[in-house]
């Protein structure tokens, strides 16, 4: 009968952690002195919000210090104080509190209790000097101080006029608005706040104790509340119940003339507003209307993991990604089977033959269709990435006195929940590194010419089946001699080797490079740029870094839309048939002895293609298998690249180009340096998938080892 | 919840004490307490002094509970409720299914 | 209660038996490796398949005879006679793969193993488990769970949690 309630806390967390990114992203985007009404209502209705929930799920703690910033952002609200620096610092300092907080209930982790007392005093201290000695304007909630609002107090600020409209409200509860946190009780407490409220209990639904489930609300209620003006205060109220509850608010009827609306901070609203249009239509609707200042939802994937900050949008819903993935994995089996289907139809003949032909090929293009569609589920804007960025530089450039511009474009751009999760870190570190190492200081750019403030733009687009996602900015460059020393000292190239600069300035890619001449807080603490590179290879992607020096460096991130299908090309190598990833490979080409040019003494080839010299890996020999030719020239050489490095693999026969579903082969056995995971070919069987930078590092440590120890054997027999 | 059952007569009333908290975190041990109370089948007194935290579960629970009585004719009543109980009767609009017909007994120790 | 009686041919009888609750004890699936009798707990087993070959999958162990297709899952598969260093011997139509769910590197992991033969399904109740033999026997002491007697063979009780991990971890 008990149900875990911890589902229940997994999705507050959740769903508080997403209202504090849209609280923080939205004071970030408050300019100083000029506080715009439905910027305050956003970062109020969050405080709001995290306060009910923690109260419903006994986080005491969280509902005492969002009580506090709840108080605070109400006299902002209500305009009778600004938000100055000193107030932009508090609030953001609070958000990290709340994070804080949040997260050391849900993971059961220590939190330093004093830092919050001491901000929790500091906003206090604000509160008290804006309003006087006056006791805080909003009574305090009685989860949180037992008992102490007996009684229902009338509305304290907007009070209604006698005869003013009554607004009725019909409240029914669905099956879980308990559980998730939405306590009634809360709710009509905060309504009866905006002015004298009548209850009516529909109880019949209310079945025996015996055959109660106690976590179930099974009370109508029919309210009635002389109050409001404005239907957004009513709207604030039933935020975040979103779908749990079945709402209807009609309008009230008017019998007062309407009074322009007072409060100062409602500057931008219309008023005198007629009360909100009779509206017969909000029957029908499940959700509460959205507030109409609240900014218009951004675009995002539908049934994804939205944030909460339009919590009214009811086009969207909440899904689990387990259920996505599991829709995924049927029609991955299903693009299995029809093509399999099409293998067989291959070698059929007879009459109906042809019309099962087309049958199959109509089959397969909605399949496609289908497949796109719901890949495109699992799709998400960069923003939930970028958006933590804004606070970041800013944290970063105050501590390094620096001055820094962040622009941020293409946001919208979608990709895949997994790459999205994962490139995160990457990214960060990224940015990091451009304001740390890139970005010169204010005096630093002066003297160059460059204006005081250092830009760092992000900007992210699609291009052909990929997400490119680029850190731009107009620092100092990257120092070409300094990479170049380092390398040679750490043995990365020869004393003599010349490299191109784009050659060099990726080296700071390779393990255990950094050039920071000194560690900073920030950055180069030795996790370094060869984390960045091997967390977005492991995403299939890639990162190449362009530089100039004075004018700044762009670091350029390809990345797959998706993890789950890719466009291969089928190679067969003996009786083994391998999957090499489209997008690796340069070309396919029948190559004559002459152009191979033997070095090491035979053990290892270069092909002479045009201007260039490529090594061949034979396939057959990396992987130990049987081919059907050991000859270079009866084979194929499929020319591939990965970080500007090119090598040719040596297979059997080129076989079909096609989609295949990515499988991992970590879900049941490991990962493997060369592989990146394995299909399913039509026929049933598995082929194995090249991870192409994977190999190219397999074959160099290979060609490596197998030098080394030719030379001990030649010291030996010296 | 604790109950404080004396073992005097089978008529004797029995004493249901609700604890402090009575939220959604405690329901489910409450009902099953509560319906053991129920078929005890003797008259009831409930102290709910302690209690300071109730939200919309506790109390549709001790609605259903107090409704269970009157069906079943159990008689009961409480000692004097406190303000957070006070309030969420009110706001829910429980207040007639919660009121028993022995009204709010105002004696200490009535059990 | 005679321990270790055969009680059926047929495997799949294995579920009747339990549900009459005569013995009480834990179930094991055993099979037949280079004449040896192994016992593996039977709600590890989620099925048993013919031998259809696998995809070779290049610098893993010799025993790692590659990876297929499970109903859409890929799962290796392991060949226990070359794991524990038995006689080799070509697969015939008797092969089997024993697909079992182990617990690996904190995740359930689904791995086909290739034996000789299944054999039966026993009930040992936990006294008849006798402990593992000492290390330096034949297999490696820490995938041995114990030993019990079926009749007048011995059978080995694998840890087959500790046999898979050891078998993929480390490669």
């Amino acid at each position: 009968m008990t149900i875990d309630l911890a589902q229940f806390h997994e999705m507050f967390f959740q769903e508080s952690a997403e209202a504090l990114d849209t609280m923080e992203q939205t004071l970030l985007q408050i300019t100083e002195g000029t506080v715009e009404k439905e910027q305050i209502d956003t970062i109020f209705r969050v405080a709001h919000s995290i306060k009910g929930g923690s109260a419903t799920f006994g986080f005491t703690g969280i509902a005492s210090f969002t009580h506090t910033i709840e108080t605070l952002l109400d006299l902002v609200r209500t305009g009778r104080i600004g938000i100055t620096p000193n107030e932009m610092d508090l609030l953001l300092r609070s958000v990290d509190v709340m994070r804080e907080m949040l997260s050391a209930e849900q993971y059961k982790r220590p939190l330093d209790e004093q830092a919050v007392a001491d901000l929790q005093d500091s906003v206090k201290a604000v509160i008290a000097r804006s309003s006087g000695a006056a006791p805080t304007p909003v009574p305090a909630p009685a989860a949180v101080e037992p008992g102490s609002s007996v009684p229902v107090p009338a509305a304290p600020a907007p009070a209604a006029a006698p005869g003013a409209e009554r607004w009725r409200i019909g409240f029914r509860p669905g099956e879980n608005l308990l559980a998730r946190g939405n306590d009634p009780l809360r709710i009509f407490r905060e309504l009866s706040r905006l002015g004298e409220m009548s209850v009516r209990v529909d109880a019949a639904g209310l079945p025996p104790l015996a055959q109660l489930d106690p976590h179930r609300c099974y009370l109508n209620w029919n309210l009635e509340l002389a109050g409001p003006r404005e239907r957004e205060a009513l709207d604030q109220v039933f935020d975040w119940i979103g779908d749990d509850a079945d709402i209807r608010i009609d309008a009230p009827v008017i019998d007062a003339p309407v009074t322009p609306a007072a409060p100062r901070a409602e500057g931008s609203a219309v008023a005198p507003k007629p009360a909100p249009e009779p509206m017969p239509a909000a029957a029908a609707q499940p959700a509460p209307v959205a507030p109409a200042a609240v900014k218009a939802p951004e675009t995002r994937a539908a049934g994804g993991e939205a944030p909460k900050a339009a919590p009214s949008e009811s086009t969207s819903i909440r899904v689990s990604i387990e259920k996505i993935d599991e829709l995924i994995n049927t029609v991955g089996e299903l693009v299995i089977t029809q093509s399999m289907l099409s293998q067989l139809m291959v070698n059929m003949d007879g009459p109906q033959s042809e019309e099962l032909r087309n049958g199959l090929g109509h089959l397969e293009r909605q399949m496609r269709a289908l497949q796109e569609s719901v890949m495109r589920v699992r799709m998400l804007p960069i923003s939930f990435v970028f958006n933590r960025f804004p606070r970041m530089v800013r944290d970063l450039s105050q501590k390094l006195g620096k001055k820094v511009e962040l622009r941020m474009t293409g946001e919208q751009t979608e990709l895949d929940k997994t790459v999205l999760e994962k490139i995160g870190d990457p990214l960060v570190h990224l940015v990091r590194n451009s304001i740390d190492h890139g970005i010169e200081t204010v005096e630093g750019r002066r003297v160059v010419g460059k204006p005081e403030a250092g830009t760092i733009h992000l900007n992210a687009y699609h291009k052909g089946g990929n997400i490119i996602v680029e850190v731009i900015d107009d620092g100092a460059g990257l120092n070409r001699e300094r990479i170049l020393a380092k390398a040679r000292e750490r043995g990365l190239i020869g004393p003599d080797e010349e490299l191109s600069d784009d050659r060099i300035y990726n080296l700071i890619f390779q393990p255990g490079f950094s050039t920071a001449e000194q560690v900073t807080d920030v950055s180069g603490r030795g996790v370094g740029m060869d984390v960045v590179r091997r967390n977005i290879m492991e995403l299939g992607g890639n990162v190449q870094i362009f530089s100039n020096a004075d004018h700044g460096s762009t670091v350029r991130i390809r990345l797959p839309l998706t993890l789950a299908i890719l466009d291969g090309q089928l190679v067969r190598v003996g009786r083994e048939v391998y999957v090499i990833p489209l997008v690796s490979i340069v070309e396919t080409i029948q190559i004559r002895r002459e152009q191979i040019n033997s070095v090491a003494g035979g053990r290892a080839e270069l092909l002479r293609l045009r201007e260039e010299c490529i090594p061949i890996l034979r396939l057959y020999q990396l992987f130990e298998v049987e081919a059907d030719t050991t000859e270079l020239d009866d084979g194929l050489l499929t020319i591939v690249e990965s970080d500007g490095q090119r090598m040719g693999i040596f297979v059997d026969e080129l076989q079909a180009q096609q989609q295949v579903v990515i499988k991992s082969l970590e879900t049941n056995f490991r990962q493997l340096t060369g592989i990146s995971g394995a299909t399913m070919l039509g026929d049933g069987r598995v082929a194995l998938i090249l991870d192409v930078p994977g190999l190219i590092s397999l074959f160099e440590s290979r060609e490596k080892q197998a030098r080394d120890d030719r030379q001990a054997a030649v010291r030996h027999a010296a | 919840m604790t109950t404080e059952d004396t073992p005097a007569a089978a008529n004797a009333p029995r004493r249901v004490v609700l604890g402090t908290s009575c939220t959604i975190e405690d329901v489910a041990q409450l009902r099953t307490d509560l319906i053991g109370h129920l078929e005890a089948n003797r008259p009831m007194i409930i102290d709910a002094t302690r209690l300071e935290r109730i939200d919309t579960a506790g109390a549709q629970l001790l609605a259903a509970f107090a409704i269970d009585c009157l069906e079943r004719g159990t008689a009961f009543a409480w000692k004097p409720r406190p303000a957070a109980l006070e309030e969420a009767i009110r706001l829910l609009g429980l207040g007639a299914l919660m009121q028993s017909p022995g009204a709010v007994l105002d004696i200490e120790g009535a059990a | 209660m005679q321990t270790g009686a055969a009680l059926s041919d047929n495997m799949m009888g294995a579920g009747e038996f339990a549900a009459d609750g005569t013995e009480a004890g834990t179930q094991y699936l055993t099979f037949i490796c280079a004449g040896e009798e192994y016992g593996i707990d039977i709600l590890r087993v989620q099925e048993i398949k013919g031998w259809e070959g696998a995809t070779h999958v290049p610098h893993t162990p010799a025993y790692i005879l590659g990876v297929m297709n499970l109903r859409g899952l890929i799962v290796p598969v392991i060949d226990l006679r070359t794991r524990f260093d038995l006689e080799q011997r070509p697969f015939n139509a008797s092969t089997v793969v024993i697909v079992v769910r182990v617990r690996c590197s904190l995740a359930e992991k689904t791995v086909g193993l290739v034996v000789d033969a299944v054999s039966e399904v026993y009930t040992f109740p936990g006294e008849a488990i006798l402990p593992p033999p000492e290390m330096g026997e034949r297999i490696d002491g820490a995938c041995i769970n114990g030993l019990a007697s079926a009749g007048d063979t011995m059978v080995m009780l694998l840890d087959i949690d500790s046999l898979i991990a050891s078998s993929i971890e480390h490669i």
